[in-house]
């Protein structure tokens, strides 16, 4: 059996009858009308050559709508990332944004001489140990401050945010200089060895750090651990937590004192927390602890659109108009912000806010911040 | 134990009336039990039916009347079993009936308890559209008509008691416990519908209000239904303009754990949407779906026209992903992709076609009864055994089994019935009662006094035909000393009330101006014997064909023809005549042709209800094309099952058959048949009660795709055939679904193509691991529990392309092997297919007999020369003419489950006949008054039923003699008779002269009156 025939057995996707859902809700497909998921699987079934090459399956997002609305169950987007490590065999890459930085930046990572500074964002106000019940993942969140300078947002900020929170409710949580990037992007974009190499050294350094939790405010790189990491790994020891379901406990055992805020926000389901990993209340809880109101847009929870671009790779025209798509969405709804958990939705988000389009400044004109930083406003 | 001759059956909706009346007509005591307040089921709620939109309503309530009236049917409503114990043929069951608060003896179903009743509440019935109050009846037709409270919601108040004029409230009723002992069960509880709450996110429903079921859109089409016909939106009430189905809301689903095939949403919604845009002018409506599955009889035909003559729009392979709002306008937005661009288009309303699910009982019964459900919570039965649970003596029909329509759940309930009916048959006859009439009161010498029952047929009539402006009319006729109109003349309650009023006014004639009397006319023909009244004093006007229906636009036109038609009714009345009654002595034995699974099947049920039957075979050896297949979807052993049914055949003593015969003539008349058959040359002559016809389909022997020229293309049949014997080798495989079926000459579905396709395919997958496996199909049509294959399919690597008439695949020779060029649609790539093997699936035929044989026992063919069932739903496995039934693939291509509940059922309708020693004939023949008689014989030439014949009399004259039993009274002797000496009773001259007198009549009455009375009677005619 092929390598292809195998993914097609292991995704379901022979289970395809050609209902054309997926197509339907796809927001690639939306835009692009050459695009379609079926026609991928379509042509993967009757084993057209080439299709490895084909820019397709590297235009799709991976961002789970269409799996989520399945019939017969096929996993979609395992498909496609099953494809493209074929289509990396076959030479065909894919166009990575900041000239394939990101995923340069990954593959030095692997590298046993590496020497980082990772932990500049900690700040002397903040406490944090090398060891503990509870492991804070940062992943590269810090290093975006650098990278999109430009953008004038600091994603280091949501580390900061957690860690204050953490700490309001007397936890220390242990945090590591040898931590390095969970490897989503690689994993996205083919190159699964590199991937397994970075899964490696970080399970070595939650296991050192003796940690019985590990809290990530990144949602790539939880649903990494969750899915990936376990897929290779099998049991990793240890429970994965996302930021919001932790302030929600806190909260419940009283051990989270906050203040109240005002106005109105509205919030992006990131696709690897909602769609991938099913984390859909917890947030929505969480805002609504800061006592400001929450209003939904018209596509929220599992119909959320996408950002517009994942693992760094094939940004488009087309993710560009996803997103004003998206922003005129949350502007309609009257609130003063937009509320999201991902670094990457949020630059990816600012890109189309910061660079203003002409005739479209007052549609897309709303400011995005990230909700782990919205919530930590209510310690101060 | 000893056996028990009732038979209980849980479940009062088609299928449990349908099993109820054949019980009960075959002389066994039947206990319907049914956990709502009436009987009726999901049909009740149903405003049209496929492929022939005919009323449900209409074709049902005969049935509820019949079943809330029988004799020995006992209907045990809003019950609930309790406990079962025992084994076949004697169990004991406890039901549970729940308190009505209302005494059935009593209530006269009028009604003036809800009028006064202060609380309203959403009707479950009409699917919450509509409100009803907290003492009420569940559907205007319902039987039994009593009322019920509603306890969740009454407030006690005691109007409803204060005000019922039959002291019928009894509030401190309470609950009841009943035992029952009988031989046998049916379970049919139905289905239910799936969750639409579930599908909330996806599609909006209960948050977008134009968002609805197609239940709640059967209810808005529906004269009884919130908006008396009318498509509204519910949320503004304007009339939408264009309406959206979804399709395969529930079922085809495996995410939400329902990966079957519903069976029948594809033809219910393009029935809705047919409809739908009669109602309302203007409508468009679009049904986006995946297969369209139209494969029963005649249903392609349907889809067809749909299409072509009514214009509504089709988009397959599209599954709607979800619905948005404009929340402006409520109007909702649908993603679809057309010729390979997305789509987004703004729709008025959506309808969501639901799929079945299994009823809510399923578990809670399955406890109850020890019997065995299926992985989705239907009761699991095996192909050999479509009506059997695993209890002996439990048996099941209808929807419970797997989602199916009326006519395979009324085909269901009879075979249902027929197993249990045998399984008691030593009991027949022991516990039922005789039906009764009053004494006939003689009428000689009396004025004629006649009543007139006008009525409104919901808003069928009364929506167009002005019927109490008839009945006023009706009034001053002559003779006329009764008039009044009802919501449903043929409901229950109503039919009391003819029979009360005939009484109190001394009525001696009845007339109904309502539907047809073709299938109203013997219920109110009974309605009046039950008032002592002959059933000929009766007489009929079709106010609803002839004037609602056909002059739906020009009401006050169909007021006055209305009118006229009455008036010609009473002209008749005055003139009608009580006509004797006659037996005819039944011959309990039963004729079977076609010596297939069928017909084997029918023998050995005819013979196990105690009858003699005489199985006809053209061949020599039993079994037909089940000879050709070796094993069945799930991996049955077909074989093995064959050489059993053969060995009980041989071994059953009341079973004779008849190898290399045909049936050269046939005469008599319902439970006098006499057949000549050719038995291997010789004559011989049978004298039997029924015929059932089981004669089979053949395999279509294709002349497309070069079948014939190359040893590798092959039939389903002879691959199989090949597969079984261990004779295929090879690594690639092309099945070609529809060869010679959805065709222009031959646009029907074979049905059973696409299942049998994905059966051989996953053999060759199983037998030969390596292969590939490709099937080119226009739609897959494995419907029901069938899909689940159709899905291991595509998991087992089998390749689907589709291909429609216009891309048809390309058959060619490569040197010594295959090539087929096929368009993939959806890459929209021409591919190349080079197979060891191509396997055509064709069409099911009928067979080249069955116009010869259709002449000879005087039943017609369909017009894809299939035998023709009397009516397509609720009679599926009977002619017209008495006594002769039809079963399997005679009747249209079917499955081989579906062929053997056929043939129980053809058996179970055939036991209402032969259970009955003596049967009343029909009255209303033809008569000869032989002093004028000449002895031409022009009577004998013309006659299609063979019935005179002359016979020389004491004087040596030749004169007509008209057999009673045979004459059908169909008038054509009485016509031809150049001497006026035939007269045909019920239909004598002046009976009809006096019709077209009145028809001649203007309305002269009307214009001698005084100026002020006629304004008033005429106030809608006269407003222009």
């Amino acid at each position: 059996m092929s390598a292809i025939d195998e993914l097609i057995e292991d995704t379901g996707a022979f289970d395809c009858v050609e209902c054309g859902k997926c197509t339907s809700v796809c927001p690639v497909a939306e835009i692009n009308s050459e695009f379609a998921p079926r026609l991928i699987v379509v042509k993967a079934q009757a084993g057209l050559e080439g299709l490895a090459k084909e820019k397709d399956i590297w235009s799709c997002l991976t961002c789970g709508l269409c799996n989520d609305m399945c019939p017969y169950k096929v996993d979609f987007t395992e498909f496609i990332r099953g494809m493209r490590s074929e289509a990396v065999i076959h030479g065909a890459l894919p166009v990575c944004s900041k000239g394939g930085l990101l995923q340069t930046m990954g593959r030095i990572m692997t590298s046993p001489e590496l020497k980082q500074n990772r932990l500049s964002w900690v700040t002397d106000d903040l406490k944090v140990a090398e060891k503990g019940d509870i492991y804070f993942f940062t992943g590269c969140t810090a290093h975006f401050d650098y990278i999109f300078e430009e953008r004038e947002i600091k994603t280091s900020g949501i580390l900061v945010a957690a860690v204050k929170i953490m700490n309001s409710a007397g936890i220390t949580p242990a945090v590591s200089n040898d931590e390095v990037c969970c490897g989503h992007d690689l994993n996205w974009t083919g190159n699964e060895e590199h991937f397994e190499k970075l899964m490696e050294k970080n399970l070595e350094v939650i296991k050192a750090s003796g940690a019985k939790q590990v809290v990530f405010t990144c949602p790539e790189g939880m649903r990494t651990f969750e899915f990936d990491y376990k897929d290779i790994a099998g049991d990793l020891g240890f429970e994965v937590l996302h930021i919001s379901e932790l302030i929600l406990d806190l909260i419940d055992q009283d051990k989270l004192q906050h203040k109240d805020l005002d106005g109105k926000v509205t919030f992006h389901d990131p696709c690897r927390l909602g769609r991938h990993l099913g984390i859909y209340d917890d947030p929505r809880d969480m805002i609504k602890e800061t006592g400001a109101e929450l209003v939904e847009m018209e596509r929220s929870r599992n119909k959320s659109t996408c950002c517009g671009v994942s693992a760094f790779a094939t940004c488009e025209a087309s993710s560009k108009q996803m997103q004003i798509e998206r922003l005129k969405e949350a502007k309609k709804t009257g609130a003063q912000k937009m509320l999201t958990f991902c670094p990457k939705c949020w630059l990816h988000f600012k890109c189309s806010t910061w660079k203003k389009f002409p005739g479209l400044e007052e549609e897309v004109d709303i400011p995005i911040e990230d909700a782990t930083i919205f919530f930590s406003k209510t310690l101060e | 134990m000893e056996k028990i001759g009732a038979v209980m059956i849980a479940g009062g909706g088609i299928a449990g009336m349908q099993s109820a009346l054949d019980l009960a007509d075959s002389g066994f005591k039947v206990y319907l039990v049914d956990s709502s307040p009436t009987i009726g089921g999901a049909m009740s709620q149903l405003d049209k039916t496929f492929p022939t939109n005919d009323c449900a309503m209409c074709i049902m309530a005969p049935k509820l009347v019949e079943t809330g009236r029988h004799h020995n049917i006992e209907l045990l409503t809003n019950s609930s079993i309790k406990d079962v114990k025992g084994e076949a043929g004697n169990f004991t069951i406890k039901v549970t009936k729940t308190a009505r608060r209302v005494r059935e003896d009593k209530c006269t179903g009028c009604g003036i308890c809800t009028l006064f009743c202060p609380i309203e509440v959403p009707d479950s019935y009409n699917k919450g559209m509509k409100l009803r109050k907290a003492i009420y009846v569940r559907y205007p037709q319902a039987v039994p008509p009593t009322h019920t409270i509603d306890m969740e919601h009454c407030i006690g108040c005691g109007i409803c008691e204060s005000q019922c004029k039959a002291n019928a409230i009894e509030y401190a009723q309470s609950d009841e416990e009943r035992e029952l002992n009988v031989g046998a069960i049916i379970v049919s509880p139905g289905f239910d519908e799936f969750n639409l709450e579930l599908m909330r996110r996806e599609y909006g429903f209960g948050l977008f209000p134009n968002v609805i079921s197609s239940p709640q859109l059967e209810r808005m089409l529906s004269a009884t239904g919130p908006y008396r016909g009318l498509v509204l939106r519910p949320s503004d009430g304007k009339m939408p303009k264009k309406v959206a189905f979804i399709q395969c809301v529930g079922s085809r689903d495996r995410s939400i754990g329902n990966p079957y095939c519903s069976s029948v949403c594809c033809m219910f919604a393009i029935k809705e949407a047919v409809i739908a845009q009669e109602h309302n002018q203007g409508l468009q409506a679009h049904i986006f779906f995946m297969d369209m599955r139209a494969y029963g009889k005649e249903f392609d035909d349907y889809y067809i026209r749909a299409e072509q003559e009514h214009g509504i729009l089709f988009t397959r392979n599209n599954r709607i992903a979800d619905v948005s709002q404009d929340p402006k306008t409520q109007n909702l937005i649908l993603n679809y992709i057309k010729d390979g661009e997305m789509k987004s288009e703004e729709f008025d309303l959506v309808v969501l076609s639901v799929g079945m699910v299994f009823p809510k009982d399923a578990k809670n019964l399955a406890e109850k009864f020890g019997i065995n459900l299926n992985e989705f919570n239907f009761c699991d039965t095996d192909i050999f055994n479509p009506t059997s649970t695993n209890i002996p003596g439990i048996f099941v029909a209808g929807a419970f089994e797997a989602p199916k329509d009326i006519p395979g759940t009324v085909a269901q309930a009879s075979g249902a019935a027929a197993h249990a009916s045998a399984l008691v048959s030593g009991q027949r006859d022991t516990l039922v009662v005789e039906k009764t009439f009053p004494e006939e009161i003689d009428i000689g010498g009396q004025d004629p006094r006649i009543g007139v029952f006008v009525c409104h047929c919901g808003i069928n009539i009364g929506g167009v035909v002005d019927v109490p402006e008839v009945v006023e009319y009706v009034k001053t006729l002559p003779n006329v000393v009764y008039a009044e109109h009802n919501l449903y003349t043929c409901s229950q309650d109503t039919q009391e009330k003819i029979k009360q009023i005939a009484q109190e006014q001394n009525l001696n004639r009845v007339i109904v101006a309502s539907c047809t009397p073709r299938t109203h006319g013997p219920l109110f023909q009974n309605t009046i014997r039950g008032a002592g009244l002959n059933p000929y004093l009766f007489e009929m006007a079709n106010i609803r064909d002839q004037c609602s229906w056909v002059h739906m636009h020009e009401p006050d036109k169909a007021t006055d023809k209305a009118k006229a038609l009455v008036r010609m009714a009473v002209a008749r009345a005055r003139l009608l005549e009580p006509l004797p009654k006659s037996e005819i002595e039944i011959s309990p034995s039963a004729i079977i042709i076609g010596g297939g699974v069928t017909g084997m099947n029918a023998a050995l049920m005819i013979a196990e209800e105690g009858y003699d039957a005489y199985l006809i075979e053209k061949t020599d050896k039993l079994g037909g094309i089940v000879n050709r297949l070796h094993y069945g979807l799930r991996g049955e052993d077909i074989r093995k099952y064959l050489t059993e049914l053969k060995s009980k055949i041989d071994s059953n003593d009341k079973i004779k058959v008849y190898l290399n015969t045909t049936l050269e003539n046939f005469s008599g008349f319902v439970g006098n048949y006499e057949a000549e058959l050719n038995v291997n040359g010789n004559k011989e002559t049978l004298k039997t009660g029924v015929v059932i016809v089981a004669t089979g389909g053949k395999e279509y022997k294709p002349e497309e795709y070069m079948y014939g020229e190359h040893d590798r293309i092959l039939t389903q049949l002879e691959f199989g055939e090949l597969l079984n014997e261990g004779k295929v080798k090879g690594k690639e495989f092309v099945m070609i679904q529809c060869v010679g079926s959805r065709e222009e000459h031959r646009p029907y579905c074979s049905r059973i193509c696409c299942t049998h396709a994905i059966k051989n395919a996953l053999k060759i997958r199983e037998l030969h691991p390596d292969s590939k496996v490709y099937i080119l199909f226009k739609d897959m049509r494995t419907y029901g529990f069938r899909e689940i294959y159709y899905e291991d399919a595509t998991r087992e690597g089998v390749l689907f392309i589709r291909f429609d008439n216009e891309t048809k695949p390309k058959v060619s020779k490569d040197g010594d092997g295959i090539k087929i060029e096929v368009l993939d649609h959806f890459i929209q790539e021409d591919v190349a297919l080079y197979p060891d093997y191509l396997i055509l699936s064709p069409a099911t035929l009928p067979n080249e007999g069955n116009y010869d044989l259709a002449q000879m026992l005087k039943v017609p063919l369909s017009k894809d020369k299939f035998f023709l069932e009397a009516h397509m739903k609720l009679r599926p496995v009977e002619f017209a003419t008495e006594g002769v039934f039809l079963a399997g693939l005679a009747h249209s291509p079917k499955f081989f489950n579906e062929c053997i509940s056929e043939a129980n059922a053809a058996v179970s309708r055939a036991c209402t006949v032969l259970s009955k020693r003596i049967m009343e004939a029909y009255s209303a023949i033809s008569v000869v008054d032989e002093f004028k008689c000449i002895g031409c014989g022009t009577c004998e030439e013309i006659c299609e039923y063979h019935a005179p014949s002359l016979v020389e009399k004491g004087s040596g004259k030749l004169v007509s003699e008209i057999n009673k039993a045979l004459c059908k009274g169909c008038g054509a002797c009485a016509v031809a008779c150049c001497n006026g000496a035939i007269t045909t009773l019920h239909f004598k001259n002046d009976q009809i002269l006096s019709m077209v007198e009145s028809a001649a009549e203007e309305l002269k009455r009307e214009s001698s009156k005084p100026a002020e009375e006629a304004q008033t009677g005429a106030s809608t005619s006269g407003a222009d």
